[in-house]
């Protein structure tokens, strides 16, 4: 019996999935020899799975694996599931201490949640300016030649002339001048916004620069929103997006604070034209791909020209340099990289990562004294850093006699 | 369905479940490449795809004392997978509006294309991605894994926890949809229908 065209719409799905049969196949030819319509719709069905399933996925930088492999053991389930019978009171008994765990962490971390790390940097309760009343809890950090601050688990290095309003409970910056970088580790549940008078930059996950007309974006992601809360759209690593049109703000007629400036509609954002440190974004940009890529000499030969620029700039043409050799398993190249990086630039993230970096390959790679003594320097570097847990206990465990 | 006898080493299973990290490594470096082919796959191209990998892993690591053993570690690891694909999906934050920004050219990915033929076929696929994105996520991620990826059906309900029933029809439903997407685009209509004859003659 012939075939309805919607048996055949179901076959042709089928048959685009290589899941008809030989006599299914010949039905669908049978039918298509006298439906003109039928053959068209499948060959859409065909074409489209074709392009798709030919597309190359996407897929992770080593670097960016490694990452991943790192946060998943870190939080793995350590305690196996046994002794059923006493599972309620043990976990009663664990969700209690889990708690008070909690509630001590949170006390002792409060006043820790902002730290000068370098630089000439000033930090000031907030006051409302009639009252002298304290609002919304905010810490004003001021810096006039630049500085690093920490802001909770984010490192910040600030421009010349920069202000800001640090607001912990919410984990939002408020710029009110100069720009900053920001460098923060994403966790879900867990965000942290950089407000500007004309738009919000959220993190997706990652390192990113922000002044009073832009984003630039040095690793990962961020979300830029309108104050309203709209979306704007998406930055990724190695893109810049600024304001094409000045709003009244910085100008000499500066609205009333009580008038807002009107939210930029999304047609009015274009591409910023590009200036040299956009140039040099665009080509740490790049050279991330090309890494992606497995292409390692072509990274490092992008990022080879941005090594006498400026400081961020330089810090993470380095790393990435580094992590070049990393991905090819070129470990004593990569440990000399990294070195280069802690060295040359210890006011910058990268810096950090890269100490760690050292450390961790020497502790990999044979060499525990040698990682013994980079885990002690980089401890006495970043007590409270980002990755102190894992280098005390990787330090631990080196410091443990090792069997014969 | 019915419990399946799994290839995976006993070993390695129950030091996963005991969260010994020398058995979860071993499980991670065997099955990332192929998570992050499924979650590009079903989301397309997304700047989350290290914080979607990231996210699969963990719910693994953290979830293996309750795996059973009765699917295959990758069947069940690509079920977290695609549960957190179509949750991304589902958030609709992602692909909002995707900004004109200031951006160089990607580079070729396949040293034996074209560099032209690349860029026509990463356009194409981008383009397509965009009217899945216009698909509700449970019909999209069932046609591309039953299309794309080449899961069967009952695979595909194993997957998406659905039934039979319910994995045809958003199958169907979703073909039905992105053909009436692609007819709604002339120029894009043609490029399709050019690819599929290619393929199918």
């Amino acid at each position: 019996m012939a075939m309805s065209c919607g048996q055949v719409g179901r076959l042709s799905v089928a048959s685009a999935g290589g899941h008809a049969t030989e006599a299914e196949r010949l039905e669908l030819e049978a039918h298509f020899a006298t439906c003109a319509r039928c053959t068209a719709e499948h060959a859409i069905v065909l074409g489209a799975t074709r392009v798709l399933r030919s597309a190359e996925p996407d897929a992770l930088s080593s670097a960016a694996r490694e990452r991943v492999r790192r946060a998943a053991l870190a939080k793995r389930a350590h305690a196996p599931v046994t002794a059923r019978r006493f599972g309620w009171p043990l976990a009663g008994g664990a969700v209690l201490a889990m708690a008070a765990a909690v509630a001590i962490w949170i006390g002792i971390r409060k006043p820790a949640e902002i730290a000068v790390v370098a630089g000439d940097v000033l930090v000031a309760p907030e006051f409302a300016a009639a009252g002298h009343e304290p609002s919304g809890g905010g810490v004003i950090v001021r810096s006039e030649r630049g500085g690093e601050v920490k802001l909770a688990d984010a490192s910040a290095a600030l421009a010349r002339a920069t202000e800001l309003v640090w607001r912990r409970d919410k984990r939002v910056v408020e710029l009110r001048e100069g720009s900053l970088t920001v460098d923060v580790t994403h966790r879900p549940g867990q965000h942290f916004e950089v407000h500007t008078p004309l738009f919000i930059v959220e993190v997706v996950g990652t390192r990113f620069s922000v002044d009073r007309d832009g984003v630039r974006t040095e690793r990962g992601t961020v979300r830029v929103r309108m104050l309203d809360g709209r979306l704007i759209g998406y930055v990724d690593g190695g893109q810049s997006w600024k304001l094409t049109r000045r709003y009244e703000v910085e100008g000499p007629a500066a609205p009333p604070a009580e008038t807002p400036a009107p939210p930029p509609a999304p047609t009015a954002l274009t591409p910023a034209p590009a200036p040299a440190e956009d140039t040099a974004a665009i080509r740490l940009g790049r050279a991330r791909r090309a890494l992606a890529r497995g292409n390692a000499g072509e990274a490092r030969r992008i990022v080879k020209p941005l090594f006498g620029l400026g400081r961020d700039v330089a810090a993470e043409a380095r790393a990435i340099y580094a992590e070049s050799y990393l991905s090819e398993g070129r470990y004593a190249d990569a440990v000399a990289g990294y070195r280069v990086v802690s060295r040359d630039f210890p006011h910058t993230p990268q810096a950090e990562s890269a100490l760690y970096a050292v450390a961790q390959l020497e502790s990999e790679h044979g060499r525990p004294v040698e990682a013994r003594a980079s885990l002690e320097a980089y401890l006495a570097r970043y007590p409270h850093g980002r990755f102190a847990k894992e280098a005390a206990d990787r330090l631990a465990r080196l410091s443990l006699p090792q069997p014969r | 369905m019915a419990p399946a006898a799994t290839s995976d080493d006993p070993a390695l299973v129950a030091g996963c479940r005991a969260g010994e990290a020398t058995s979860l490594e071993q499980f991670f470096v065997t099955h990332v490449h192929y998570v992050e082919r499924v979650i590009s796959r079903l989301t397309g191209p997304t700047p989350d795809l290290e914080d979607l990998v990231q996210t699969t892993f963990i719910q693994a690591f953290q979830s293996f004392g309750r795996y059973r053993g009765e699917a295959s570690l990758k069947t069940w690891v690509t079920r977290i997978a695609v549960h957190t694909a179509l949750h991304q999906l589902r958030s609709g934050v992602r692909r909002a509006v995707p900004l004109e920004l200031v951006s160089d050219a990607d580079e070729p990915s396949d040293p034996t294309e074209a560099p032209d033929q690349q860029a026509a076929s990463r356009q194409l696929a981008r383009r397509l991605h965009a009217l899945l994105d216009r698909i509700a996520p449970k019909k999209r991620v069932a046609f591309l894994l039953y299309t794309v990826e080449e899961y069967s059906i009952e695979e595909v309900a194993a997957l998406t926890e659905a039934s039979k029933a319910a994995t045809k029809s958003r199958i169907w439903f979703a073909r039905r949809e992105l053909m009436a997407l692609v007819k709604g685009q002339q120029d894009l209509q043609q490029l399709v229908e050019s690819s599929g004859a290619q393929s199918w003659r």
